[in-house]
């Protein structure tokens, strides 16, 4: 099992990828005024939770997606482009996880990793991470084992109803995979023709893929103590390669026990009047 | 209509509203909420007023994007990798929005309103506008408090774009919205003539790499920063403590002409721009005597 190298040492309060005008928000906000994306039903109950927001942070990278020349015959792993793609993901978070140092949080909760292409040339595109970052009222230890703040992509209602079920996150973990589905053999590809068939070039890659992707989130959980993983969603893209390359990408939240009772109050049943949208 | 006011809005609205403060008189009301929100309005001790707007359709300036013509010393300084606002758009476009939201405040204002909630501010390019114009067009629902909240009514109304179920939740939790807070920013960045080579772009390149376009990344990465601290600056300024709902969208500025570099300079150049909106708010000085404890629920719908 191949970890992805993503080791770089992180220390609290460094600003290394923060542009001037970062540490100027975050200076001018921090005494008197907080700032969040989360709306007025996940600010009340991440209130209500005991946590305190106190500024919207974010981190971005636009890099430059390159190509790798492989034999188009072949399925494998492009791994140049899967540690472009993993390494560009992971400037954005570490500079979001900066920004929330600076702030003093312990965590960042609702966070967003998108990718972006705004108008820009083909082969450039955006990662942007942006979160609320928050505090706990009393205090308490939310570092993560290589001492970065805690992330969540969950809702504020996720993040209410899992510390009331006795679980807390730790961080958001990822895992991708760029793979390369060989073509098939002109003779197999001309002896298949108007026939019933399973693509299995297709079904073995994409297979390989997928697993390779959920197992490097799974191996990134367990590196930072996680006894499970909520809300994992893997996504398919093609950055614009042609149509036998595709990235997997894998991303959920993993959280560890904060007591032994894990139950919730017995929900109601109600009918809601509201409008449904 | 009071002299202030009236400069700023269209006659036709002093007409509309006067019939409609006739109507308010005998109970009667407009508004775009929904059944449950107007019940829920109408039991928090919200009076609904009515619908209120601010427009406005605004020509976007000219703009260099040549560096060396907007620091008058053509061809002289290099022009890869430098970076700037585009002050003509982001002033031009946050002017406009602040114009139409002004107008709805206004509206809300002769109304007799403590606030406007559920604000929806729309940038719209109608076919019919020329190039480089817009409108940007602001509607909510005039509010009034009758539990009166003295800190509620400020001079002015606060907007917010909260909906009645949202602002009853933040008022039962001890806040109020006190307003619609706005910032953007446009970058503009050239590229610089190291990336340049490793994108393939000039003659001295070889492999096409994978790597992070540094100056595009400050370029965006300060575009966000500037707009998300113009929203904190707005909010400071109307006395918020916090703000909640915070969006931070692409600014739409393809749209718009900037005055190409002439001659000799072919540098790649990107646009980077962004607005932040949310509501601002504040604590109530007194706490309100509401139960707020939270039920877990199973939707049935």
């Amino acid at each position: 099992m191949n970890t992805q190298s993503h080791e770089a040492p992180y220390e609290k309060g460094q600003t290394q990828g923060l542009p001037e005008s970062a540490k100027a928000r975050l200076a001018a906000g921090k005494a008197n005024l907080w700032t969040s994306d989360l709306s007025v039903n996940e600010f009340l109950l991440v209130r209500d939770a005991g946590f305190t927001p106190l500024g919207l942070v974010m981190g971005c990278s636009i890099y430059h997606i390159g190509f790798q020349f492989t034999n188009p015959w072949e399925s494998l792993e492009l791994d140049v482009l899967t540690q472009a793609l993993y390494s560009a993901r992971e400037l954005a978070m570490t500079r979001m996880q900066e920004e929330a140092d600076l702030l003093g949080a312990d965590g960042i909760v609702g966070v967003r990793l998108t990718v972006n292409r705004h108008a820009f040339g083909a082969d450039l595109v955006e990662f942007l991470a942006i979160g609320t970052a928050i505090k706990h009222d009393t205090g308490g230890d939310y570092r993560t084992k290589r001492n970065k703040p805690f992330t969540s992509d969950l809702s504020g209602q996720d993040f209410w109803t899992l510390l009331r079920s006795g679980y807390r996150p730790v961080s958001l973990v990822m895992g991708n995979c760029v793979y390369q589905v060989r073509k098939r053999g002109i003779g197999q590809a001309l002896g298949q023709i108007g026939q019933n068939v399973e693509m299995d070039n297709y079904t073995q890659g994409l297979y390989d893929a997928r697993e390779l992707s959920l197992a490097r989130m799974q191996a990134e959980a367990e590196a930072d103590g996680g006894q499970g993983i909520v809300g994992v969603e893997v996504e398919e893209s093609s950055h614009g390669w042609n149509q036998h390359v595709i990235e997997y990408f894998a991303l959920g939240t993993s959280i560890i026990e904060i007591s032994s009772e894990h139950k919730i109050q017995t929900p109601h049943l109600v009918l809601s009047l509201g409008d449904k949208k | 209509m009071n002299s202030r006011l009236e400069s700023i809005l269209p006659k036709s609205v002093e007409y509309r509203l006067e019939n409609e403060r006739k109507r308010i008189a005998c109970g009667a009301f407009s508004s775009s909420l929904g059944v449950p929100e107007n019940l829920l309005a109408r039991q928090s001790g919200y009076q609904v007023l009515g619908q209120v707007m601010g427009a406005t359709v605004y020509q976007v300036g000219w703009q260099w994007s040549n560096p060396n013509w907007r620091n008058n010393n053509a061809y002289t300084q290099r022009t890869e990798g430098i970076s700037f606002e585009m002050t003509a758009l982001s002033g031009a476009l946050m002017n406009a929005r602040e114009l139409a939201i002004s107008r709805l405040r206004a509206e809300a204002q002769l109304l007799g309103a403590d606030g406007v909630v559920g604000v929806h501010l729309s940038l719209r390019k109608p076919e019919y506008v020329g190039q480089n114009q817009i409108e940007f067009l602001a509607v909510g629902t005039a509010v009034m408090s009758s539990h009166a909240h003295e800190q509620m009514r400020g001079e002015t109304p606060f907007t917010s774009n909260l909906s009645v179920e949202e602002a009853w939740a933040l008022e039962s939790a001890g806040y109020i919205p006190c307003d619609f807070v706005m910032g953007n920013c446009v970058m503009l960045q050239t590229m610089a003539t190291n990336t340049q080579n490793r994108m393939g772009l000039t003659i001295l390149s070889g492999a096409r790499g994978n790597f992070e376009v540094t100056e595009y990344t400050g370029a965006i990465y300060t575009a966000r920063e500037l707009a998300v601290s113009r929203l904190e600056h707005a909010a400071k300024q109307s006395g918020a403590q916090g703000i909640v709902g915070v969006q931070v969208e692409v600014e739409e500025v393809q749209s718009f002409t900037t005055v190409n570099s002439t001659s000799n300079d072919n540098t790649p150049q990107e646009i980077f721009g962004f607005t932040a909106t949310g509501t601002a708010v504040k604590p109530l000085n007194q706490s309100t005597n509401r139960d707020s404890a939270i039920t877990t629920v199973i939707n049935l719908t």
